[in-house]
Order: C-alpha cells, then sequence, then structure tokens
C-alpha cells in the first residue's frame, strides 16, 4: 500500500506542479484544502492521471469524493 | 445530352452551426464515385464529419478546401456523366432535388454583370454580358462595403473570402499611403486549432449580434467559502465556489425561465430543459463549455459529480456533441484567474451569461463579483437583476 500511497503522491504532485515542500504536505495526508493549486479543474487531471495509471475508471459521482490522499489509495489500492 | 446532377448538401451538425468548413476532399473533382463513398470531411465546432455520396456518379465540388460551406447549401454534384466543360456547366445549373430532406437545393444566385456599356446598352450588348456566380455570404460583404462585383471578375464563383483579401489588401494600401503599419510587419503566423476558430467564429458573431446588457454584484467571500466547506462536509466530497455558481444557476433558472429564452428571427424562444453550459479552459487554451443536461433533475452529488465527469472527458478529449450542444444559459468562473471583474460574452442561442470573478481581497471584507451578460432583446434590466440577484443570495446563504 504504501507503493500505491507514493505514486498516488507523485501524480498529484506532478499535475499540481508543487515543490519538494508540496510533496510533503501531500505526504502529510493532507486534503486539497491545504494545497491552493488543487482546484476542481486540476482535480479531474489527477484524477485522469490515476486512471492510467491504475486502468480503472472512476465514476462521476465518486470524482469529488476523492479529495485527499488516504481516500485516494484506499479507492485505488481495491482497484490495483 | 444532358446530365443529370444529385446535389448533396451541407447537414446541419449541432443547432450552433450554420457552416461547416471543409477540411478535406477524399475524391477529386471529376471523380467517379461511388454510392456510399466519404467524399469530404466538413469541420463544424463540435466535430469534424464525414459526408458520404448517396449514389454513384462523378463528382463536382462547390468547395475549395478551407472554405466555409453553409449548411443547406450544395456542398457538391453527383452527376451521372463524366464532366467535361459543357456538362459541369450543366450540372451546376440544374440541380437535382436534395435525397436529404427532399427539399430544391439553394443554388447559388447568378449576377449578370457588364464586361464596359452602360445599362442602356442595346440586346447585342448582351453578348457582352459575363455570368458571375456569388455566394451568399460574399454578396452581403459586398453590399455591405457598396463594391461592384466585377471587381472579382476573375472567379467564377465569387466567395467571400475573395471579398475579404480585397478588402484586407485595400485597408493594408490605405495604411501604407498613410505611412501606417503594413500588414506585412514581421509577424509569426500562429496555428489555431478548429475548438479555438469556432469558438472565435461563435463569439465575434455573438458580440456583433446580440445587444448585451451587463449587471453586477459584489458577494461576501466569507459566506460563499463557507457554503461550499459546509456542503463539502455533508456530502463528504470536494466542492468548489464554482460548483456553486452552478448549482445557484441552476436552481435559478428552473424558478425564473425567462432566462432560459433566446433570440431568434424577431421571435423569443423558450428553452423547455435547464441545460445549463459551464465554461472550460484548456491547458492548451482551448475554450470548451460543455452542458449539463436537465440540471435542474440532478441532486447536489450528481451535479458536482456531472461536472467532474465533463471536466474528466474534456481531459480525454472524449467530449461527444450531446455534451456541448444545446445549452440554454452559461456559466464562467474567474476563481484563480486572479482578475476581479469580467465581461463575458453571450454564447449563441442563448441570452444569459453569468460570471464569476476571482476572491478580491479588501479592502474591506474579501469578496467576489458576480456578473451577468444577457441580451436586452430577451430581458429588461428588472428581470435581469432579479435572477442575478437571487444567484447571489442562494450562493451567500448557509445551506
Amino acid at each position: 500500500m504504501s507503493d500505491i500511497k507514493e505514486t498516488i503522491i507523485n501524480i498529484v504532485a506532478d499535475v499540481l506542479e508543487v515543490d519538494e515542500q508540496g510533496r510533503e504536505v501531500l505526504r502529510d495526508e493532507s486534503g486539497q484544502h491545504t494545497l491552493g493549486a488543487w482546484t476542481s479543474a486540476r482535480h479531474a487531471e489527477i484524477v485522469v492521471a490515476l486512471e492510467d495509471e491504475f486502468d480503472t475508471e472512476v465514476e462521476e459521482r465518486m470524482i469529488a469524493k476523492l479529495n485527499n490522499i488516504p481516500k485516494m489509495v484506499e479507492y485505488f489500492g481495491r482497484a490495483a | 445530352m444532358s446530365s443529370v446532377a444529385q446535389a448533396i448538401t451541407v447537414p446541419r451538425d449541432s443547432a450552433n452551426d450554420d457552416y461547416g468548413i471543409v477540411v478535406r476532399w477524399l475524391q477529386h473533382s471529376g471523380d467517379r464515385v461511388q454510392a456510399g463513398d466519404v467524399i469530404c470531411e466538413l469541420e463544424f465546432s463540435k466535430a469534424v464529419v464525414e459526408i458520404e455520396s448517396d449514389v454513384t456518379g462523378f463528382i463536382q465540388h462547390r468547395f475549395a478546401e478551407g472554405d466555409e460551406a453553409p449548411v443547406g447549401e450544395t456542398l457538391a454534384f453527383i452527376s451521372d456523366e463524366e464532366p467535361g466543360v459543357d456538362n459541369q456547366e450543366s450540372a451546376k445549373t440544374r440541380p437535382t432535388e436534395s435525397p436529404s430532406n427532399g427539399a430544391p437545393s439553394p443554388t447559388i444566385p447568378t449576377i449578370p454583370t457588364r464586361q464596359g456599356g452602360s445599362a442602356e446598352d442595346s440586346d447585342s450588348d448582351k453578348h457582352a454580358h459575363h455570368d458571375f456566380r456569388i455566394t451568399a455570404k460574399a454578396q452581403r460583404v459586398i453590399e455591405e462595403h457598396g463594391l461592384s462585383p466585377e471587381l472579382f471578375a476573375e472567379h467564377a464563383i465569387i466567395k467571400e473570402r475573395h471579398v475579404l483579401k480585397y478588402l484586407g489588401q485595400q485597408e493594408g494600401s490605405l495604411e501604407e499611403s498613410n505611412g501606417g503599419p503594413k500588414h506585412s510587419l514581421d509577424c509569426d503566423s500562429i496555428d489555431v486549432s478548429p475548438i479555438r476558430r469556432h469558438a472565435a467564429a461563435a463569439l465575434s458573431k455573438s458580440w456583433q449580434e446580440i445587444p448585451h446588457s451587463l449587471i453586477s454584484r459584489f458577494l461576501v467571500a466569507k459566506n460563499i467559502e463557507e457554503r461550499a466547506s459546509r456542503l463539502g462536509e455533508r456530502h463528504d466530497m470536494s466542492v468548489s465556489v464554482s460548483d456553486l455558481l452552478v448549482e445557484a444557476a441552476v436552481t435559478q433558472a428552473a424558478k425564473d425561465g425567462r432566462v432560459l429564452r433566446r433570440w431568434s428571427n424577431g421571435r423569443i424562444l423558450q428553452a423547455r430543459q435547464v441545460n445549463i453550459g459551464f465554461a472550460l479552459n484548456q491547458r492548451n487554451g482551448d475554450l470548451l463549455v460543455p452542458v449539463i443536461r436537465d440540471a435542474d433533475h440532478l441532486d447536489f452529488e450528481s451535479l458536482v459529480g456531472r461536472i467532474r465527469g465533463l471536466q474528466k472527458a474534456a481531459i480525454r478529449r472524449a467530449l461527444k456533441p450531446a455534451d456541448l450542444n444545446d445549452g440554454a444559459l452559461t456559466v464562467t468562473s474567474l476563481v484563480g484567474s486572479h482578475v476581479h471583474s469580467v465581461t463575458p460574452i453571450i454564447a449563441p442561442n442563448q441570452s444569459v451569461i453569468v460570471a464569476l470573478s476571482d476572491r478580491i481581497d479588501g479592502p474591506g471584507a474579501a469578496s467576489y463579483s458576480l456578473t451577468m451578460a444577457f441580451d436586452h432583446r430577451v430581458l429588461n434590466g428588472s428581470e435581469a437583476a432579479k435572477f442575478l440577484y437571487a444567484i447571489a443570495r442562494q450562493l451567500e446563504e448557509s445551506p
């Protein structure tokens, strides 16, 4: 699961274009509310990147619910 | 022997498009095509459509690649005889009925003009007449600028682009003679995506045709952000201020359907569905406006889910025509853009667009500005104000 978590953090960080400090914020299991760059538009990009990485499709109603790293780890951990 | 020519007309791909752009001919003019062959690719604002021939015969193009082909006009003729000069002309002048709708194919009006001489010249001079063909668009531009069609005598069919090119040259010459800049100054041509080109055409058309009126109101940022936060907690999901704007527009449009009207040829048409478009800026600069159909039938989570689903589809370039058509009202959010006011342009076939600025931090309490542009032919000021105020109140109220 830690591999999945690190993969997700890297993907989120890449989409948000955050620096190492930003990655640390993500590792601290924060949600998108703590990172100004994590807008709803960027969130959709994150979900697209995660879908590609884990070869799964997130249904519409779930997209906005995957609003922090732990939820993503749980969701894509089940899909992996 | 006379030939019979079958007209292939330009189809309507969506209510928003009055023309398609000829991207590519797949058969040369004069080629023999089989029924079912794809003859052309036409680009509309939402899709590139392949046009098939319904019959077998020899094709004659009516438009060049890159031309704007108006919906309903004849795109090509399919003739049963191999075209020589004579029967090419024959096919041009005797179109048969359109196979798609049974209506006679529109023809390009022929304008008799003179190669010199006066209007009172005798019959003997008729042989000196030269027949031009001129498209409706070209005719309009020619009339607007008081030009003579003879200026374009070199073209068998005078098209809008011929006239515009001429006007551009005239403008350039004038500027040059006035010591002004020439159009050929150091400039790089930047490729424009089809989406951007169509968005530009639609926005230009709307800006020119719709009498925009603007009203605005400031909103207390703290109230909206608290609403987003509370709804997010309640539904265990991320909710943005932009989501709230869509929600408020849906709710209030369902209550006050006047904002779902549009002006059309001297009449007002009322949309029956609350189809809300929301503007999406893509990373490459393209502007898309996905439409949430029957948005008033969705609960809050489904509405936000639909927004995210359409955002995702836009990123994947997987939006379908149904996702982009038939919007009755548009909202646009500039949250995150660092701007405090916006003059939004109403989308074609709509009468209202509502725009939210980015957060304005002081002086005083932080705020957002909410602006509504409306078609003053459809709504009067008090009607528009009522709608904008209702949205503002909903955005600021505690859920």
